[in-house]
This record gives structure tokens, sequence and C-alpha cells, in this order.
């Protein structure tokens, strides 16, 4: 019972990441219909700008880099839109998705070239996590899945409560009528994917804190991210969230039984069950399932 | 209008980025054919430059250029081509048949992990050219044919030396993690054979991998005292430094991989007081002399199997001396030369199987350096 | 019927226009009063829809201006469009559904400035009060006749000068109809313009000051609604066997 409350607390931990990294995955997909593959190149490219500024350079205190990498990596990300895809806007989705793809290319090109192909750490203190009940958790764990948890608080309070927020769900329900009604949706388009890749970037950070960096590790948030969107069921931010939480416990409780080759197989495995028996994911919609196999 | 140009702009710029971040490489310009011996042989290296393994792979080419430099003291002798396999083996593939068909070469170092070599294998044996890797192990290597050589002990030899550690540990019963690659299950199978003693778990894990815990969790629940642990810098170092986090408190022995200073980078204070194989041995003047170099070059000691890599590189210069540049007399002479070398990575002697036999001295990490274990 | 001062205030001229390659209008010229109701029948097809979608720049325009108020917005993007001061009520997605009701007023009202949201709302819910019950519902869950009010609601509360209104009666019950066309002339006479699409001709010319008949992408007839309405060509081709 206790390794359950362990294999529990790992689950979560590796979740949040993933459902930060889902977070502006879904809200890209329900404001514009497309899967942004370079979102995961984007979190890495994070992760480094906190390294970079926290370790190799400006020697900032952590917490000062995490939070400025969202910033800048947020910038990232609305030049991306506007350079890469916002001329695409009218032309076929493959035209889109393939750019994003090349975009990935790119940025992952940029990163080795830049900061060496190396593993690079925060070279945190390593010590033994702190007992909570039968569970071992370190400082940098709490801090993830209490970030995870924050900037999941404040996504919902901006989409409720603020007018940016109503603006962006009324984008994504339906953007001709948003103009129509006099909301800018490029302005608001921007405003996502700078959301998007600011969660991103702390994802990408987080995950960096709790392991290691390297130019590769893009790709499988990528695949996380993805695999807990569709899970969650396209159009939903909060059944991304979920979405991303589910495959981290089940990954971990998984590998218990199963031999740890199959580990990632478990998030494609989700996927695969999910598109057969649920296309709409658990909290999706028909239309937006429709959509997926066009 | 305006969409168009966008297009092609983003194309374009995409296109430039691309081409200028594929990875540079010196590439001489191709030779038709070989030149006789007495002029400038091209030989072929491929190995993990890049990617998860490039610790590897770029250690071992400080090795291949440390050896040039005295191989082309008194004038230029031998070119390298270097080419990157990115630990694939689909990019290994290309990178030899550019090498062969290209530039022509006779002879090439390559590559490290045993995965990738043996991918190669049945390439080199058709097209006879000679492969002679710096450091794979796997037992599997010795099918490989007449043209396959490896300058360090079969992983038949590390098994059993992992054995005589758990005697001195005098650990009756151990845990093994191992990477599940052909590497990392060749040496826990030849443990297994040699081990007398109980194997609580041999826990699989999968490179690339970067979230262990719950592997770890399942080493922990049976309680072992001492872990072997075959595995390489980058994920190795995540399993220590998670099993610390988790409470994990055991006596670590490593295999040759881990022995390098990545581990203790990575892995930290959780790293101290590791055990580990080093492949050669570090007290031989052959050793030392090596060591003072490679400082004086690169500004730092040794990086791991440099020494391998630079035997290597000096026994392909000693055959292509004596039989010319191509790939016969290179075959010949790596049997020849080899039986009477010595050098900073020990005595290199192939077998019938082309493979060299090996010592292994036993490291620890103390005060965050690797150092000789002192035996009592 | 409100008096309109014969100022023009919307002008369309020789407007050529469709969606990418596809051409819907050949040429169109029409020109909306201040204080008018103006109406545009004709068969499906015709460019009802397209003329609307048109002004506020959800088309690609070919040839042809479009001058609202003495500004030429042609091609202007509909957030402009909208801030100029012309408001869109679609024939179909005319709200947000995963909004409620109230979140749906407030994005009509996302140009106006914040002082003045309270008061446009009062007004609003004073004109449909049934709207004020059912503010915190999920728009996507009311039903059709409650949607489109919703619908023009949201249109009217930025205090538009002109109301573009396609299918106000599409799919809903006669006494709903009923509803909302008392409702159209109720706003209308507290001194919105309105350009009117309908496919139930006989309601909508009644109500209208003037019409055009529109057929494949031109216009077709022009008059006054009861000129129209009376015209035999008209009976015959368009309210002949047509919904009441």
């Amino acid at each position: 019972m206790d390794i359950f409350a362990q294999l529990l607390v790992n689950g979560l931990i590796a979740g949040g990441t993933y459902a930060l990294a889902a977070i502006g995955y879904s809200m890209v997909y329900s404001i514009l219909k497309f899967i942004n593959f370079a979102h995961g190149s984007i979190a890495m490219v994070g992760a480094y700008i906190t390294f970079f500024l926290a370790i190799q350079s400006l020697h900032l205190p952590l917490p000062a880099a995490f939070f400025l990498s969202m910033l800048l990596t947020a910038l990232l990300g609305i030049s991306v839109e506007r350079i890469a895809y916002r001329p695409l806007r009218r032309a076929p989705k493959l035209a889109t998705l393939t750019t994003a793809i090349a975009v990935s290319f790119v940025l992952d090109a940029a990163v080795m070239i830049l900061m060496g192909a190396d593993i690079k750490t925060f070279s945190l203190p390593v010590m033994q996590g702190y007992s909570i009940g039968p569970v071992l958790i370190t400082p940098v764990q709490i801090i993830i899945i209490g970030a995870s948890l924050l900037f999941m608080l404040l996504l919902y309070i901006l989409l409720t409560r603020t007018k940016l927020g109503k603006a962006i769900r009324a984008v994504a329900d339906d953007p001709s009528l948003a103009e129509a009604s006099g909301i800018n949706a490029n302005v608001v388009i921007a405003a996502v994917f700078g959301i998007g890749s600011a969660l991103a970037a702390a994802a990408g950070s987080l995950i960096g804190l709790d392991t290691n960096l390297q130019p590769t590790m893009g790709f499988l948030i990528t695949i996380k991210a993805f695999a807990a969107v569709v899970l969650g069921g396209l159009g939903s931010v909060y059944g991304a969230i979920v979405g991303g939480f589910i495959i981290g416990i089940v990954e971990n409780l998984g590998v218990w039984v199963i031999p740890p080759v199959w580990k990632d197989t478990i998030a494609y495995g989700i996927l695969i069950l999910v598109l057969f028996v649920w296309p709409a994911g658990l909290f999706g919609s028909v239309e937006e399932a429709g959509v997926l196999q066009q | 209008m305006g969409h168009k140009v966008w297009k092609l702009l983003v194309l374009l710029v995409v296109a430039v980025l691309v081409a200028a971040c594929a990875p540079a490489t010196p590439t001489p310009a191709p030779q038709a054919t070989q030149p006789a011996a007495g002029q400038v042989c091209t030989v072929g290296f491929i190995n993990h430059l890049t990617g998860d393994a490039a610790a590897y792979g770029q250690s071992m080419k400080k090795g291949v250029e440390l050896a040039l430099d005295k191989i082309n003291a008194n004038g230029e002798k031998i070119r390298v081509i270097f080419e990157d396999d990115r630990l694939s083996a689909a990019d290994a593939q290309t990178a030899f048949l550019k090498l062969v068909d290209s530039d022509k070469v006779p002879v090439i170092l390559g590559s490290g992990s045993s995965t990738v070599t043996l991918s190669l294998c049945p390439k080199a044996e058709e097209r006879k050219v000679v492969l002679i890797s710096s450091i794979s192990t796997a037992p599997a290597l010795k099918q490989c044919g007449d043209y396959v050589f490896s300058a360090m002990a079969s992983d038949d030899a590390q098994g059993p030396e992992w054995a005589k550690v758990a005697e001195y540990l005098k650990a009756d019963e151990v845990a093994v993690m191992y990477l599940n690659n052909d590497y990392g299950i060749g040496v826990k199978d030849a443990f297994l054979a040699s081990y007398k003693g109980k194997v609580l778990i041999a826990q699989p894990f999968e490179l690339g991998a970067k979230d262990f815990r719950t592997e770890i969790l399942k080493v922990k629940a049976t309680n072992p005292k001492v872990v072997f642990i075959v595995d390489h810098v980058a994920e190795g170092s995540i399993v220590i430094k998670q099993a610390a986090e988790l409470g994990m408190n055991v006596q670590w022995v490593t295999d040759v991989s881990m022995v390098a200073k990545e581990v203790i980078d990575l892995a930290g204070a959780a790293a101290e007081g590791i055990m580990g194989l080093r492949a050669g041995s570090t007290q031989t003047p052959e050793y030392k002399e090596f060591e003072a170099a490679f400082q004086k070059k690169f500004n730092e000691p040794p990086t791991i199997w440099a020494d391998f890599s630079y035997d290597t590189m000096m026994l392909v210069a000693m055959a292509i001396d004596k039989y010319g540049c191509n790939s016969e007399g290179i075959q010949k002479g790596l049997m020849e030369v080899s039986q009477s070398y010595v050098g900073p990575s020990g005595p290199k002697a192939f077998n019938e199987y082309g493979i060299s036999q090996g010592v292994y001295e036993w490291m620890v990490v103390k005060d965050g350096k690797w150092v000789l274990y002192e035996k009592k | 019927m409100s008096e309109h001062t014969g100022e023009t205030l919307l002008e369309i001229r020789d407007l050529v226009a469709g969606y990418g390659k596809i051409e819907v209008l050949h040429g169109i010229s029409l020109k909306v009063q201040r204080g008018e109701i103006v109406t545009l029948v004709g068969a499906n097809g015709a460019g009802k829809t397209t003329t609307l979608r048109s002004i506020m720049g959800l088309t690609d325009i070919r040839a042809g201006r479009i001058i609202f108020d003495g500004t030429d917005i042609t091609g202007w993007s509909p957030h402009r469009v909208a801030a100029r001061g012309i408001a869109f009520v679609p024939q179909e997605r005319s709200i947000f559904p995963s909004l409620t009701v109230y979140e749906n007023l407030e994005m009509g009202a996302y140009q106006l400035p914040p002082g003045e949201f309270a008061a446009r709302l009062e007004a609003i819910y004073a004109r449909f009060p049934r709207l004020k019950e059912r503010y915190r519902q999920r728009a996507g869950t009311l039903s059709g006749g409650e949607r489109r009010m919703l619908a023009i609601a949201r249109g009217l509360i930025a205090n538009p000068a002109l109301m573009l209104v396609d299918e106000p009666s599409l799919g809903l019950a006669p006494k709903v109809v009923e509803a909302v066309f008392e409702n159209v002339q109720g706003i209308n006479r507290e001194g919105t313009t309105i350009l009117l699409v309908e496919q139930n001709a006989r309601r909508a010319l009644a109500i209208a000051h003037r019409a055009y008949v529109m057929e494949l992408g031109h216009i077709r007839y022009e008059g006054t609604g009861r000129q129209l309405l009376e015209d035999e060509q008209v009976q015959r081709l368009y309210l002949g066997g047509a919904r009441t």
C-alpha cells in the first residue's frame, strides 16, 4: 500500500508536467483547429533559457530565471505564430502541420548548436526526499506538483473571469462570430500562443529541474502532450489537464507490472484505445472528433 | 500576394537553417582511388558525436585526434573523416555507405555502442572494409567475421569481473539493473552466468527515458545492499539520483560505461561512493604518458575511452605503414601488429575473433572524482 | 413606420464578391437610408447572406465599394466593421454555445467602454426578460427561439447604427416568429437601421420600408415593401406557395 502511494505521487509529478505541456497544445487546437507539433520543442527551448539564465550566464536566482524564461518563450511562441503559421491560415491543414514539424526541427537544431548536444543539469543538491506519510518527495517535486496546480488555477481564472479569457473561449467557439462581435481574433490567437508557450516553458523547466536537459527532449514532451489532449478530448482544456495526470499515473503504476520497454507504449496505447472507443475523448465533443478524422 | 510571399520566405528560412544545422563534418575532396603507400591514407570514423551518447563519441574523437598528432608529426600520413551516427543504426548505415562509396576508405573506426557496431558488421564483411571499434563489447561481435575488430575485451569478461567484485564485497545476494539493449543484456547475462549468489531482481530500463522511479521502487522493494547497474551516463546518472531521492541507500557497482566524469556532474552528491569497473589500467607508464599528452592538448584529464580510441588509431596507422592503404593489408596488419602492442589502454593482442583481451581496474567515486579503489 | 431622414447610411456599389475562387455576387448595388428597415428577399443561393457577410468583411471582395456613414469600409476586417457601428446576427451559429447568456452579451459589447455596459445590459434585459432569467445558462442549451433572441440581443447591446439580420425566422414556430418580427420592428422604432434577409418573404416585405429582390447574385427588383408585396411577378415567383 505504501508503494502504491509512492507510485501515485510519482505519477502526479510526471502527470503535472504533462498536463502543463498539454494546456498550450489544447488551447492552440481549440482556437485554430491545428495541432502544433512544435509545442514540445518550445517547451525544450524554455527549459534551456531557464538554464542559460540561471546557470550558464547571468546566474539569476532560479525563480527569476524560471519566470523570465516563461516570458521570453511566450514571445517566441507569438513570433512563431506570426512568422510560420499565420501566413498559412487559409492553406490546407497539411501545410501547417508540415510547417510545425519544420519549426520543431529548426528549434531543436538551433538549441543543439548554441548550447551543445551534451546533457546539462541544474545541479541542484541531491537529497533524500522528505517523508510525508509513506511517501518520499523532494522539494523540487513538491514545487512541480504545486506549480502545475497553481498554473491550472490561474488558467481557470483567466478563462472564466477575465475579458481576454472569455474572448479566447468565444474565438474557440466561432472565430467569425467573434470577429463580427468586435473581437480582434489575431490578437486573441497571439495571446493564446503566448500563454501556451509560457506554460510549455514552465513544463520544460520543471522537467529539466527534475531530470536533466537534452536538445532532444522536446519530442517526448510533444507526444505525451498530444496523448493527453486526445485523451481528455479535443477542445477541452480541462480535459487535457486531466488527461496529462491520467497518463502520468498510469505510466508509473503500469511499469510496476509491465516491462518498462512498454512504458511509452502505455501513452500510445491509451491514445489508440480512446480513439476507437471514445473518439471524442473524455470531455470532448463529437464535432471535434470529426475534425480529427479529416 | 502577401500569403505566397510569406510562404516562400518561411520555406527559404527553414531550408537555410536546416542546412546550416547539419552537423559540419570536415570532408576533403573525394578521391577516386586511394594513393599508394607513402602518401596520405584517408580513413573513416563513425561514432555518436551528437545525441544522447555524445559524451562517448566526442571523447573517442579526442583520442583519435591525439593519436593523429603523433602519427602525422613528420608529415601527413593519415587523414580521418569524422561521421556522426547519432546512436542510430540507420544513420550509421548511411555514414558507412558514404565513407565507402564516396570517400573510398579501406578502414573505418567505429562505432561505440555495440548495437550500432553490430548493425555495421554485415556491411563491413560484404564490402570487405575493415571495421574496428574502440569499445564495442557485445559477445555477438565474435560472430561478425574477419573484417571486424574490437579493441576492448568482450562483456564475457566484464560479467565475471563483476562477480569478483560481488565476492570481494561479500554480497551473497544482489540486485541488477540493466539497460535494455544488446550491451546491457550482454553484460547482465555474463554476470548472471558467473555470479554464484542470489539475484534478487534483474530490472531492465529503457534507453532515452527520463523517469525511472517505478523501476527503482521495484528494486528497492527487494531490499538489496548491493546493486549492479549497467548503463549509459545519461540514464544511469538519473537512476542514481532518483534512487537517492527515493531513499535507496545501497552500494552501487557500475559497468565500464559509467566510469566517466559526466556521472558525477549529473548525479551530484548521490554519486559519492559508487564503485565501477574500468577497462585497462591507469597505472602503467604508457597510460601516464598518454594522460600527460591529453592534458596538454585538451586541458583536462583524459575523458572516458579516449585511451581506447587512441590505441585503435595507432594500431590502424601501424597496419597501414606495414601493408599499405588497402583493406586486405590493414586486416592482415592489425592482427600482426596488435600482438606486441601495448598502449595506454593496455595490451591489445587480438584473439582469433579480432577482439582484444583486457584487464579491469576497480574504481570508486571519492570527493567527487573517480579514483582507484583501494582493495584491502 | 419610423421617420427616415432620407440620409443614406449604407451604400453598396457594383459589388463583386464570393468565397475564394467562387464568385457569388456579380455586381450588386443597393442603398439603406438611416432609420429604415430594408429587406432582401430571394430564393436560396441568391446571394442574400453573402451580401450581409460582405458588408461585415467576412467574404472575399473582388470589386465594388461598400460605404457606411460616409466611410469606405470595403474589405475591412470584421472587428473594425463592428467597431464602426454595424452588428451582424447570422442565420446559424449565431451565438457562442459554450459561453453563458451573460457572457455572450459581454462579447457583444466587447468594444463598448466599460462604463456603458451596465446601462446597455439593463436595456437588453428590459426588451428580452427571458434572457435575464437565464443569464447564467450555457447558450448552447437554449431553445431555438431563445437562441435567436440572444443572437439579436448580442447584436443590439453595442448600440449599433445598423443591424444586419439574416433569416431571423428560420426554423422557428409561428408564434415565435411573430415575436421576432415584433422585436425587429421595435428595435427599428428605437432608432436602429435594419437590413434584413428573409426567406419568409411575405412577412418581411410587410414590415419593410423598402426591399430588393435578389436572384443568382444580381438585384432583380427594387421598390417599397408594399409595392413588391403587391407586384404580380414577385407574387408568382416568390410569394406563391411560399411559407406565410
